[in-house]
């Protein structure tokens, strides 16, 4: 027997009435539990799709260079130094970093040209894993190029009378094209491409790139910290965002995050309009218990808790139980839409997010309940006991 | 002087004549008191004010000497949970809490529950007003006269200075009302003032001193 006593005794009795304002915030917290968790799960599928259509970060040597003017009129920058760059040094110093797992693809690239039969060619040497990881625009006719063959452009295979299954003499080996790119509109259909270490092998630069384009996913933390970081550790590197491609990732992903936010927003508004609804009503049905508890020596604190902790113990149940409602609802939901795999898996359960949800609903709902219990502490036991 | 009260003034809002108007009065440790009038008297509103439920609009009561009135809440708080308790006619039990846990209400403001020990008293007191058996009952199971002695086994159960009882017998029918005040005789004869409004002459001649009230003030 406590003050606790009072509170749990009557939504015991009332339980109708607890059922339905435990019922309308559960429903609120499950659906905000839910679409937070689809929400969050879409979100990073869907980055992770973006990405796949283009870095949002280059990694380049650094250059010294002299901008060459005089009177006025201005020759251009000349390049003083220009500094190769280490692969393995490179990925070291990426593979350092404390947001290396934000980074989903990383493509090296060496460039040169070469001459295939009598005319010359811009040559890319790629990484294929990651080269397709970050341009899965790319549409190939043959096959996936290895180790040891050529992946033409649309133009350059045009213009070099080329097509997949033919064998090109590249640096005095004999290379099988693999495939032909369909046409992209970029750079890409001009060049040939070929494996890094092979063009390695073939201009006699072991371990070197010309530079490296990255993937970041940035819905967790702003690109301005990975590139901070990466110049951090790189720092005889120029490290550049693609800002506008990065923002405009950023901004479909988040998206969909705010309109779950403002959804949830006015669920919350909702739950808590009913509860203040009825607890305010409930204390136009109490006045006389009010009253009693009054001439027992209740002081207006003590009527304020009996409310308040009404509310308390309803939002602490519904919270709880709204969370671990919505946790199972996501999964379903995320099951049944195919939006889980081994990449984007289903959310597991956070304990502690169960353990805020639920404090969290338990304030909010004191909080709804505020004004009826101070308004229950101010009713006057001589007005209500007819004394 | 135990209790006291001087030049009491209520009026309501609304009321063209004061539900008070300059009542004086006295009451001795251990008295019976029985405050008899018509409906309108104004008892009731008088009985409100020396219990501390509400406020005068002017004058003052004395408790042990120290007045009462501008005391402040927490004062009136500590009277209303120590000293003073309250039957009413209509019992005012709380619907949906047990008849132990109704006797023991004025102990249940705290977050810690209430000791065993005063749970054996709860017991006890209840035993002594005759419902030991229904400690475990609702208020709803109860009759009208079982009803008004778990608002005496409330009273009972923190050693109240005071008891103030209106209309106790109100609602009740003769015989279940004669038990109701040999009860209340019983506890003024073991040391509780007992201060008590009734219609009923018969009840009123019960009581150690009778004073009779019409239109707010004493005859």
């Amino acid at each position: 027997m406590s003050l606790l006593t009072i509170p749990v005794r009557y939504l015991r009795v009332k339980w109708a009435r607890a059922l339905l304002l435990l019922c309308v915030f559960l429903l609120g917290v499950a659906s905000m539990t839910a679409l937070e968790e689809v929400s969050r799960t879409i979100g990073e599928s869907f980055e992770r799709k973006l990405v796949s259509f283009g870095a949002n970060i280059l990694i380049t040597p650094r250059r010294d260079t002299l901008r060459v003017s005089y009177g006025g009129y201005t020759l251009g920058d000349v390049t003083l130094a220009e500094h190769s760059l280490s692969l393995a040094e490179t990925m070291r110093g990426i593979d350092s970093i404390a947001l290396r797992g934000n980074l989903a693809a990383i493509a090296p690239k060496l460039l040169t040209t070469l001459t295939v039969g009598e005319q010359t060619v811009g040559t890319v040497g790629v990484v294929w894993e990651e080269e397709l990881a970050i341009k899965a625009y790319w549409e190939i006719y043959g096959g996936m190029p290895g180790p040891d063959s050529v992946l033409l452009g649309a133009a350059a295979g045009a213009a070099l009378g080329l097509k997949e299954g033919d064998g090109i003499a590249v640096g005095g080996r004999s290379l099988p094209v693999a495939g032909v790119l369909r046409e992209t509109g970029s750079d890409d259909d001009n060049v040939i491409f070929v494996s890094l270490p092979l063009l390695q092998d073939l201009t006699g630069r072991a371990n070197e790139a010309d530079f490296l384009e990255v993937a970041a996913l940035c819905s967790a933390c702003p690109i301005d910290d990975i590139v901070g970081e990466l110049r951090a550790a790189l720092p005889g590197q120029e490290v550049l965002a693609l800002r506008q491609l990065a923002e405009s990732q950023m901004y479909s992903v988040h998206f969909a995050q705010n309109l779950t936010f403002s959804v949830s927003l006015v669920i919350l508004i909702t739950a808590c309009a009913t509860v203040f609804m009825a607890m305010l009503s409930a204390v136009s049905e109490r006045r006389k218990e009010i009253g009693i508890m009054r001439s027992v020596g209740f002081s207006r604190r003590h009527i304020f808790s009996v409310f308040a902790l009404e509310a308390l113990l309803i939002g602490l149940t519904a919270g709880a139980l709204g969370f671990v409602l919505g946790h199972i609802v996501a999964g379903y939901v995320l099951e049944n839409l195919h939006l889980v795999d081994d990449l984007t898996p289903a959310p597991a359960f956070r304990r502690l997010g169960f353990t805020l949800t639920s404090l969290g609903v338990g304030g909010l709902a004191v909080a709804a309940s505020a004004f009826p219990a101070w308004k229950a502490s101010r009713v006057e036991p001589g007005e209500v006991l007819a004394m | 002087m135990f209790l006291e009260a001087r030049s009491l003034v209520k009026r309501y809002p609304g009321g063209d004549k004061p539900a008070l108007g300059g009542v004086s009065l006295q009451v001795g440790k251990g008295e019976f008191l029985a405050v008899a009038g018509q409906s309108g008297s104004g008892k009731s509103t008088l009985l409100g004010i020396l219990s501390a439920l509400a406020l005068p609009d002017s004058g003052s009561v004395l408790y042990r000497g120290a007045d009462i009135v501008p005391a402040g809440e927490k004062a009136r708080n500590r009277l209303r949970a120590r000293d003073f308790a309250f039957i009413f006619q209509h019992h005012h039990l709380m619907p949906y809490l047990t008849v132990l846990e109704n006797t023991l209400l004025p102990f249940m403001n705290q977050i810690r529950p209430i000791s065993g020990q005063w749970k054996e008293k709860g017991l006890r007191v209840l035993e002594r007003v005759g419902l030991g058996h229904k400690a475990r009952s609702r208020p709803g199971e109860l009759s009208g006269g079982e009803q008004q002695r778990v608002a005496i086994a409330r009273a009972l159960a923190r050693d109240a200075s005071v008891l103030f009882a209106d209309e106790p017998t109100g609602s009740l029918d003769s015989q279940t009302g004669s038990g109701v005040m040999d009860l209340l005789k019983e506890l003024n004869r073991g040391g509780l003032t007992v201060i008590m409004v009734t219609h009923n002459q018969d009840y009123a001649a019960l009581a150690d001193r009778l004073i009779s009230m019409k239109d707010g003030v004493i005859l």
